[in-house]
């Protein structure tokens, strides 16, 4: 229709506008890497960089296809802790939205969790369990099961109470109340607490993984590099753990939580 | 009479262009329209025929596609002091007191602190708000609100006024108070007023002179001027045809082809005299 | 009415951040600490019988009133009021890069809210950016500038930068046309605008930013003053009382750490939040 076709016109140039930036940015890099002004063992030239990442990802690495394995333990680590971390927070949150007491029990301890920063936590956690896995893994999760918490909280105690209401005078049971309404109901705000979780996940991991906790990783491939002072391997590591962080937090959860606030829109319009 | 005219508006045309979804949107065909100094002139039409933004043009936030629209015989090249703008939906500052709400044009201009409070006295007083000079808008009912933009425009000593439906944000009974309240201000300053409304009665109430708008794309449909004393009676049997008039006008707008034919009716520049002259 | 649309971003934020509860009397307040204090207290309770009965291993976990007198130890003059120094010495690195990202995340977010032709341009790179952690920069600060005071700085600023530009950017795209064109109409010229509608519209969003940028860069706090191998620093504190199996006092650093981020987020963002939005009615 004509509609969507100047829809995509306007965003259409959004893309070529966004995409002249991060060209002429690129330019800019490269320029004053080559030219000198910037000194390009410090900061080495987008080329560069770009070809030692491809090198990294091929068979030619050391180890072979290093890359990959670097970015598979980091994103194993990350959807592992995420994972736990939602199974304890969700139902957590879930019951302090409907009873009062849990609420009060629990909060201060969320809030006092929320406040220290996960990192803070890996030490003693490194005493307790010793250097492996699990440690960037027992990290994100408790960051995300008291993010889901709180939020699984809020989406569950700002559900109007006739919605709970109608279901019971339809029949249903607690259980059922809590299938058809208090889960419907709260999802919008826990897909979007999914996505915050694996945002500050991310940044968790990132930083856990500089704890040599463990080897490979994203976080482990820069900071070894920092003490080679391989600059190359470095930034081929922040544009991959950009790249991969982007995925992750706004193309998978960033969509799903679109497509979850459509859906949503749609049914209340619908009603 | 163009010599007296505030405002002078000829061939006004305007379209606008939905960029999301490519459409054009004809709002106003040909507008002529002359707005003499002190007039309070209310605009009525069905919703979307282009009266408020006839409104922004005079105010100089729009401009139109075609034509031209003087002000005291200049161009209007944008926003200004001497036009001020009262909208329907209050539009003041959360942040500032009710004072520092009327003030602010005053400060504006660059009058200290103190100038400008003691001269915003007088339009508090006017518009009724003493004893709420400190209160932030979020603490008043919308009438004040309406009150406290009122004031602000006012502050400034504006030449003309434009009053986007000021008050159809109100409920009934506040309306019919705001209405009344207007009229007592209007004659006590004196100003050239443009009001923009769909209702017929506060038309009725409030000009003396009603220009209506037909639905989109828009001309002047009539152009009517009253001569009824104020304050206007609801029982007087002038009000009551106008109204009726009026009304007819307003619920014809879909058929505009058929009641041509029909009724002969052509538009044109001042066509009825109401009144007990 | 509202001066400002409410969208996804300012949304998601908020939800990020405990919402303030409106002004309170004082036994109020007093009752809401209570309420908050004791199932902490009761956890301490039986942490401390854990340990003492011996089912808690107290090298690990130490009991909670030692990790107290530990506490109160170092911010006294036997401990060489270690905690304020070491406080101060963080405060003194995170605070100065709140301020710059503040300043350049309003300038920032301020223009791209305005024109629409610098968002189109620039969004694509700052979404990229926005979910790369900070303190991914490190390596290439320390390898370039070395392991010292501006290297932290940097790493937080870049850390805080990005929620104060994204919030304030979407604060001021909220604020309706017809506040501008209000201020026009009496006489408002374009820095009128900027200084009396632009930022005290998007005010609420420049808060909620800072209070978000603020709870990044305490988080990076820590592990750029691992990472940059710091001394001195109340995350470094963690890590120095690593090599001496001193849990007692690295306990006591975590519960300082929450124990500041909680005051600066509590006690300082809420009411400065209180006094102006609480007074205006929020604004949306």
């Amino acid at each position: 229709m004509f509609a969507t076709a100047a829809k995509r016109l306007r965003s259409g140039r959004r893309v070529l506008r966004g995409s002249a930036a991060v060209l002429a940015l690129v330019i800019i890099w490269e320029l004053t890497a080559r030219l000198g002004i910037v000194d390009s063992f410090l900061i080495p030239p987008p080329s560069t960089v770009v070809a030692h990442l491809f090198t990294l990802a091929g068979p030619s690495a050391l180890p072979a296809y290093a890359l990959w394995t670097h970015i598979g333990w980091s994103v194993l680590r990350l959807i592992a802790g995420v994972a736990l971390g939602c199974v304890v927070g969700v139902p957590l949150g879930l019951a302090m939205g409907s009873n009062r007491l849990i609420s009060l029990t629990f909060r201060p301890l969320l809030t006092l969790l929320l406040a220290v920063p996960s990192l803070a936590l890996a030490p003693i956690l490194i005493l307790m369990i010793g250097l492996n896995n699990w440690v960037p893994i027992v990290i994100i999760a408790i960051e995300t099961a008291v993010i889901m918490a709180y939020n699984a909280e809020s989406g569950s105690s700002s559900i109007p109470k006739n919605m709970r209401w109608a279901m019971a005078s339809l029949g249903a049971g607690k259980l059922g109340i809590f299938l058809r309404v208090v889960l419907p109901a709260s999802l919008p705000s826990l897909v979007t607490a999914l996505k915050l979780s694996v945002g500050y996940g991310w940044r968790a991991l990132i930083a856990v993984e500089s704890l040599a906790a463990t080897a490979y990783g994203l976080g482990f491939m820069i900071f070894d590099a920092q003490n080679y002072m391989d600059t190359e391997t470095i930034f081929a590591g922040i544009i991959s753990i950009a790249i991969v962080g982007f995925t992750l937090e706004r193309a998978v959860f960033g969509s799903i939580e679109k497509r979850i606030n459509a859906w949503y829109a749609i049914a209340a319009r619908e009603k | 009479m163009a010599s007296t005219s505030k405002f002078s508006a000829q061939g006004i045309r305007k379209s606008f262009h939905d960029e999301r979804t490519g459409r054009t949107v004809e709002a106003i065909d040909n507008l002529d329209i002359e707005i003499a100094d002190g007039e309070f002139v209310v605009l009525i039409g069905p919703s979307g025929c282009g009266k408020s933004t006839f409104l922004y043009m005079c105010a100089g936030f729009e401009s139109p596609s075609a034509g031209t629209i003087l002000f005291d015989g200049k161009p209007i090249a944008g926003p200004s002091p001497e036009r001020g703008i009262v909208f329907q939906d209050f539009v003041l500052y959360p942040w500032r007191t009710v004072r520092r709400n009327i003030t602010l044009g005053l400060e504006l201009k660059g009058m200290g602190k103190q100038e400008a409070s003691d001269r915003a006295q007088h339009w508090i007083e006017l518009t009724g708000l003493t004893g709420f000079e400190d209160s932030y808008p979020r603490q008043l009912s919308g009438g004040m609100k309406q009150r406290v933009a009122i004031a602000r425009t006012l502050a400034c000593e504006p030449k003309a006024v434009l009053m986007d439906e000021p008050f159809g944000a109100l409920d009934v009974q506040t309306r019919d108070f705001m209405v009344r309240d207007l009229q007592r201000v209007w004659q006590e300053t004196d100003k050239t007023i443009v009001f923009v409304t769909h209702s017929v009665e506060e038309a009725i109430m409030l000009a003396d002179r009603i220009i209506v708008f037909g639905s989109r794309p828009s001309r002047v449909k009539e152009d009517i001027r009253l001569d009824l004393s104020r304050p206007r009676s609801e029982s007087d049997p002038e009000v009551v045809k106008l109204r009726s008039h009026l009304i007819e006008l307003l619920a014809n707008e879909g058929h505009e082809e058929f009641n041509d034919a029909l009724t002969a009716v052509a538009p044109a520049p001042v066509t009825h005299v109401a009144g007990a002259r | 009415m509202s001066i400002v649309r409410t969208s996804s971003i300012a949304k998601r934020s908020a939800e990020r951040v405990p919402a303030s509860s409106p002004p309170s009397s004082g036994t109020k307040r007093l009752r809401a600490a209570l309420l908050f204090a004791a199932p902490l207290i009761i956890a301490s309770a039986i942490w401390e019988a854990l340990v003492r009965i011996g089912v808690l291993d107290d090298r690990l976990t130490p009991a909670p009133t030692a990790i107290f007198a530990r506490l109160f130890t170092l911010a006294g003059p036997d401990g060489n009021y270690l905690l304020w120094t070491n406080l101060g010495t963080s405060a003194a690195r995170v605070l100065p890069a709140l301020v710059i990202a503040a300043v350049l995340g309003t300038i920032i977010g301020v223009a791209l809210g305005l024109s629409r032709k610098a968002n189109d341009y620039l969004s694509a790179v700052l979404g990229f950016l926005l979910p790369l952690p900070a303190v991914a920069w490190t390596p290439v600060f320390v390898v370039s500038i070395g392991r010292g005071y501006n290297t932290m700085v940097i790493v937080l600023v870049l850390g805080a930068v990005f929620p104060i530009l994204y919030n304030v950017m979407s604060g001021v795209q909220g604020i309706t046309e017809r506040h501008i064109w209000a201020l026009q109409s009496l006489g408002g010229r374009r820095l009128d605008v900027l200084f009396k509608v632009i930022l005290p519209g998007a005010w609420p969003a420049i808060l909620t930013g800072l209070r978000l940028g603020m709870g990044h860069a305490w988080r990076t706090l820590v592990a750029v003053e691992l990472l940059t191998s710091a001394t001195l620093g109340i995350g470094a504190l963690i890590f120095t009382s690593r090599s001496s199996m001193d849990t007692t006092t690295m306990y006591a650093a975590i519960l300082a750490i929450a124990g500041a981020g909680l005051f600066i987020d509590h006690i300082f963002f809420r009411t400065w939040e209180n006094r102006t939005l609480g007074r205006w009615g929020g604004i949306s």
